[in-house]
């Protein structure tokens, strides 16, 4: 405002008519003005300045310049005056003044001293404007732009505003993000950040970011793109942008989010939910969801479709509705209930209807998923197990009647038939005794003597059945076992026994011998091998050779036990079967080999062998060797 | 006294008996009867020969009702099951006979039970 002063100064000529002049300026000049001496004394002010502080004029003249203003912008004239004074001149000088009615202002005070003739102070000139509404507004800009940086600093994301390719903002978090330091942005030329977009992303990413720079329409304010961050890593970035005004001008405002871990997630969880699709799509067994509420059908896998006689998933979905088809409807509230207690169940047994009302039994594992009112299960299809496991149970019910049957007839045979035996038996022995009292013919006593022959094969046949029904229901222990004084006694038994028939049995015994590993039934295997080599043998007189030795076999000590006879004898082929047990030859053999099976049962059970040779090496008609081995006991 | 339920025997054991001599021979067709015509005698049987398997009271059943009553009763234990012998002596039979006997080891044993 001096400057046009000073152009009218040199326009205008004579000292009187610059000061009339200057005289008017100030007194109708719209800013308020004063005058003051060289001790800040106010010379004179114009209407402005009163209307201004509210003063009338000779309130004012006379006074000091400081006593309207605040002791702090009081100090600060007192030093800022004599500079001025020594300058001549100051600009946008600040104080903050208080009116007549107490209501403090903010000036911006200009002024040029006037000097005399020699050169001399002699008035200052001073013209002030109120700047309080601008200070104000400054301040609140300054509070405001603080808490944009409070709140941007502290951001997670990362905001920065471009303008001219130039980031003139960007908080703490952006040079984070792409790990170059805030002194490496600052000093980067216009676009130079194009620089860490990726490649791929780098033209739309700078096309966006001009385009906002520079206000125009037509841009997109979201999208994601990659950047290279310093050290060479690819970073997923989530991108917020608008045009702003900036200082007067457009610029770019940009807030991001380093979205990697996120994408790397979805990527995963992208790859999981394809592994696990592609499980439920490819396993052997029936995958499902269904509705609590309904038991409904979500989804199922092709698998568990087939299953309910389903071409395809979609098929049962739309139609197959759980809870109608359940064998047993409150199948479906146990398993409800199980799975709501232990949160999920496995091995579940159900029985429910295919499409076409055909049963299936199915094996349900499931859990619950309450936050999505749903049941995750497999179920696999049990129905031919069942059906096994029903013939199984039918199986053994007809096993068990067989067996009581079986048991039955082996009582009837032990018992009843026993009986039977022991009545002829005793009957005949009668007849033997009163033979003498009566004329008993030749021909009877040898008819009675065939027919206690046949009793002894019977009951020994009963006997052997007996016994071998018994090994057979349980087990044998074996222990440290007498042997040369149990075949001692059989020999004495079975002589005593066939006395009348015409029997001799030698019996010889290696005197180191004691004990063999078996037990009481070798009393039973014995007398059976003795009772066969009287029984099954056309001699006069049944000769039978016993032989007890010890022998060693793959440096294990055996005893041996021969049995020979000079009986009928076996042929080569039948030596090799006469053990088994084939009910066919057994009776043609008419009992021996029900003996004979016994024996080897017997034999084996306590860890011996039996077989057997010709008494005569190469010739069978000579009579039979029937050969034990038992471990020394 | 003879207890079996097969008739046959009972009447093999009778003429058996006769043939040892002058022998009082009663016969029970199974544990209860015995019990209870044992109970009838005023002079109790020396010698029982008793069965086991028998309908109404088995062998062993009859056996020990009758021994507490403490007759002085003998009792030879007939059967065909071997397994019995011992189990037979040691509840208080004298004698085990087994199936199919020879009547001289039933006379032997009665002779003997007689004399002890």
């Amino acid at each position: 405002m001096f400057k046009e002063v000073e152009k009218n100064y040199d326009k205008e000529q004579g000292s009187r008519e610059l000061e009339r002049k200057y005289k008017l300026f100030y007194e109708y000049a719209l800013l308020p003005y004063q005058s003051l001496d060289e001790n800040t004394k106010i010379i004179d002010i114009n209407q402005a300045w009163l209307d201004f502080f509210g003063y009338a004029k000779e309130e004012v003249l006379g006074k000091c310049f400081g006593e309207f203003l605040v002791n702090k912008s009081r100090e600060l004239l007192t030093s800022r005056f004599s500079h001025f004074k020594r300058v001549g001149v100051i600009q946008d000088v600040e104080y903050e003044i208080v009116k007549k009615n107490g209501i403090h202002r903010i000036i911006w005070l200009d002024g040029r001293i006037e000097y005399d003739e020699n050169g001399d102070f002699k008035q200052a000139h001073c013209f002030f404007k109120d700047i309080t509404e601008r200070k104000r507004t400054e301040e609140k800009l300054k509070e405001s732009e603080e808490n944009f940086r409070n709140i941007t600093e502290q951001s997670f994301m990362s905001i920065y505003i471009i303008q001219d390719g130039i980031f003139k903002y960007r908080n703490q978090r952006a040079a984070d993000v792409s790990g170059y330091t805030r002194d490496d942005i600052k000093n980067w030329k216009p676009y130079e950040y194009a620089k860490i977009i990726h490649p791929e992303d780098r033209e739309y990413v700078l096309e966006q970011s001009r385009k906002k720079q520079e206000g125009e329409p037509d841009v997109i304010n979201h999208y994601k793109f990659r950047i290279i961050k310093k050290s060479g890593e690819v970073a997923w970035i989530d991108n917020f942008s608008k045009t702003i005004n900036y200082k007067g001008r457009t610029a770019d405002l940009v807030i991001t989010e380093d979205i990697t871990d996120k994408i790397i997630a979805e990527q995963k969880l992208k790859e999981s939910e394809s592994k696990y699709r592609y499980f439920f799509d490819n396993a052997q067994v029936g995958l499902y969801w269904s509705r609590i509420s309904d038991g409904k059908f979500l989804e199922c896998n092709e698998v568990f479709a087939k299953l309910f006689g389903y071409k395809t998933r979609e098929e049962l979905l739309e139609e197959y509705i759980a809870t109608e088809h359940y064998v047993y409807p409150n199948q479906r509230n146990e398993i409800l209930d199980a799975i709501r207690i232990k949160k999920e169940v496995r091995g579940y047994e159900i029985l429910v209807t295919k499409r076409d009302g055909t049963p299936i039994w199915l094996n349900v594992s499931a859990r619950i998923s309450e936050k999505e009112n749903r049941i995750e299960g497999a179920a696999i299809d049990i129905t031919k197990r069942k059906k096994a496991e029903q013939e199984l149970l039918e199986s053994e019910e007809r096993y068990r009647k067989a067996y009581d049957k079986a048991d039955f007839y082996k009582d009837l045979l032990a018992h009843d038939v026993s009986n039977i035996f022991n009545n002829i038996n005793a009957s005949v022995q009668l007849l033997k005794i009163w033979k003498e009292d009566y004329n008993v013919s030749e021909k009877e006593v040898n008819m009675i003597g065939i027919i206690k022959q046949q009793l002894e094969r019977g009951a020994s046949l009963v006997s052997n059945v007996r016994k071998l029904s018994e090994i057979e229901e349980g087990e044998m222990s074996v222990y440290p076992f007498d042997v040369k004084e149990v075949l001692e006694k059989c020999v004495d038994e079975i002589s005593s026994r066939f006395h009348e028939r015409g029997i001799e049995i030698n019996f010889k015994a290696n005197q180191e011998i004691t004990n063999v590993m078996g037990g009481e039934l070798l009393i039973d295997a014995f007398e059976n091998l003795l009772i066969n080599g009287v029984i099954h043998n056309d001699s006069d007189k049944a000769r039978l050779w016993v032989n007890l030795s010890k022998i060693f076999q793959e440096d294990k000590k055996f005893i041996k036990i021969e049995f020979k006879d000079n009986g009928l004898g076996i042929i080569d082929d039948r030596k090799k079967t006469i053990f088994k047990r084939n009910y066919q030859k057994d009776r043609s053999t008419g009992g021996m080999g029900i003996g004979l099976s016994l024996v080897k049962t017997i034999i084996n059970n306590y860890g011996g062998q039996v077989w057997v040779e010709n008494r005569a090496r190469g010739d069978y008609s000579q009579g039979s060797n029937f050969i034990i081995l038992l471990k020394e006991g | 006294m003879v207890v079996d339920d097969d008739y046959t025997l009972l009447k093999l054991y009778k003429i058996i008996l006769a043939d040892m001599g002058d022998h009082s021979v009663e016969i029970s067709m199974n544990g209860k009867e015995a019990v209870d015509n044992y109970k009838k005698y005023s002079e109790k049987p020396k010698i029982i020969i008793i069965d086991h398997r028998m309908p109404v009271m088995n062998g062993f059943d009859a056996m020990n009702e009758i021994l507490q009553l403490d007759g002085g009763t003998k009792f030879i234990f007939a059967s065909a099951d071997t397994t019995m012998r011992e189990l037979s002596i040691s509840m208080g039979a004298t004698a085990f006979l087994s199936k199919p006997f020879k009547i001289e080891e039933l006379k032997y044993l009665i002779n003997k039970a007689i004399k002890e």
